[in-house]
């Protein structure tokens, strides 16, 4: 086949170049990015996309879910489709992480303390199970609340996201 | 198609095995920063796009279909990652990162790196001149060097849009690179 001049020019300068070690450390501990000022129309407009989604995610609730252990993933999934990054301890003491999935409008990660089952729900209007001890609390703007079955219960999900 | 190492390391992401994720992360990062970095002309902006889309992969292996061919998949979510950072706005420039990075190459003289880096500048900055879905196109045929199936495939378009496309971004291309000829017209 025919080449153009400039076509060895273009192989030889976009060429496959070797990725920095740091990649690996920025998709395993994923940092903030610095992010530009929010002009007030963006932030109008994301507030209105926000509450569509909720909408629609509340009248047709989403079957998108995801079943894992492993905290990495389960944070990654999380900020992949919500957007919102946590920052799970990668073993957390005395806590197993299930999954996490979506449910009427809000993010819900399931854990394990023991034998019995807990929830850290991100976002939305959360009304908790009867008898169930609650948590609720608001960290970089986004609400979330932790429901577990016990008080213990309770303190040890705390180790999800911090140590000690 | 998958060989049967490949298969046994997706299965095992698949099951949430984070030592397998890092063989597959080793195994493709090459791939994913350069195809961000030569779409994108900027190391900053090609470290947010290879983040994301490893991120996308750990998020969605599980969805990935065995039968499939895995690095068309991957090449999708690099593709869409891409177009999604290009979209939110973020400033996709030429770096200057490349002078150190020159400078720093064994083998050459201070003038040679310096015009390598000045060239691959150039081309660089040209080439992010190019409307998107051009840009693209030219980046999978000369970075990852596909055939014009495997880039339909993955764009989700024709053999022939592709081939428009690369056609387009060509005499765009020679136009701007035309002070270039000289040099490589050997």
């Amino acid at each position: 086949m025919h080449k153009e001049w400039f076509e060895p020019v273009l192989a030889q300068h976009l060429d496959r170049v070797v990725a920095p070690d740091e990649l690996w450390d920025r998709v395993q501990r994923p940092a903030r990015r610095p992010r530009g000022r929010i002009s007030v129309n963006a932030a109008a407009v994301a507030m209105i996309a926000l509450a569509i989604a909720v909408l629609v995610a509340w009248v047709f609730p989403s079957h998108r879910n995801m079943q894992s252990s492993d905290a990495v993933q389960v944070r990654a999934w999380v900020r992949a489709n919500a957007g919102i990054d946590v920052p799970f301890v990668a073993q957390p003491a005395g806590v197993r992480l299930i999954g996490a999935g979506f449910s009427k409008g809000s993010v819900e990660i399931a854990y394990q303390v023991r034998d019995r089952q807990g929830k850290l729900i991100l976002g939305g209007r959360h009304t908790p199970a009867g008898g169930a001890k609650v948590f609720r609390g608001s960290v970089d703007g986004h609400t979330f609340t932790l429901e577990c079955t016990t008080a213990e219960d309770l303190k040890m999900a705390c180790n999800l996201c911090h140590i000690g | 198609m998958l060989d049967a190492n490949d298969r046994e390391v997706i299965e095992a992401c698949q099951r949430g095995d984070s030592d397998a994720f890092r063989v597959l992360f080793e195994a493709h990062k090459d791939r994913v920063y350069s195809i961000a970095l030569r779409y994108s002309g900027d190391r900053a902006a090609a470290m947010d796009i290879a983040q994301d889309a490893f991120m996308k992969v750990l998020a969605s292996i599980h969805e990935f279909r065995r039968d499939a061919g895995f690095e068309s998949w991957l090449y999708r979510i690099v593709v869409n990652t891409c177009l999604d950072y290009q979209r939110r706005g973020r400033r996709l420039l030429p770096f200057l990162g490349e002078l150190i990075d020159a400078v720093k190459a064994p083998g050459e003289t201070v003038l040679h790196r310096l015009m390598r880096t000045e060239v691959e500048d150039d081309v660089q900055r040209i080439v992010a001149k190019l409307p998107d879905e051009q840009r693209m196109v030219v980046v999978l045929r000369y970075t990852e060097g596909l055939s014009y199936d495997e880039i339909s495939a993955i764009l989700g378009c024709s053999p022939g849009t592709v081939a428009s496309r690369l056609n387009r971004a060509h005499k765009a291309l020679e136009r701007r690179l035309s002070h270039l000829r000289g040099v490589f017209h050997a």
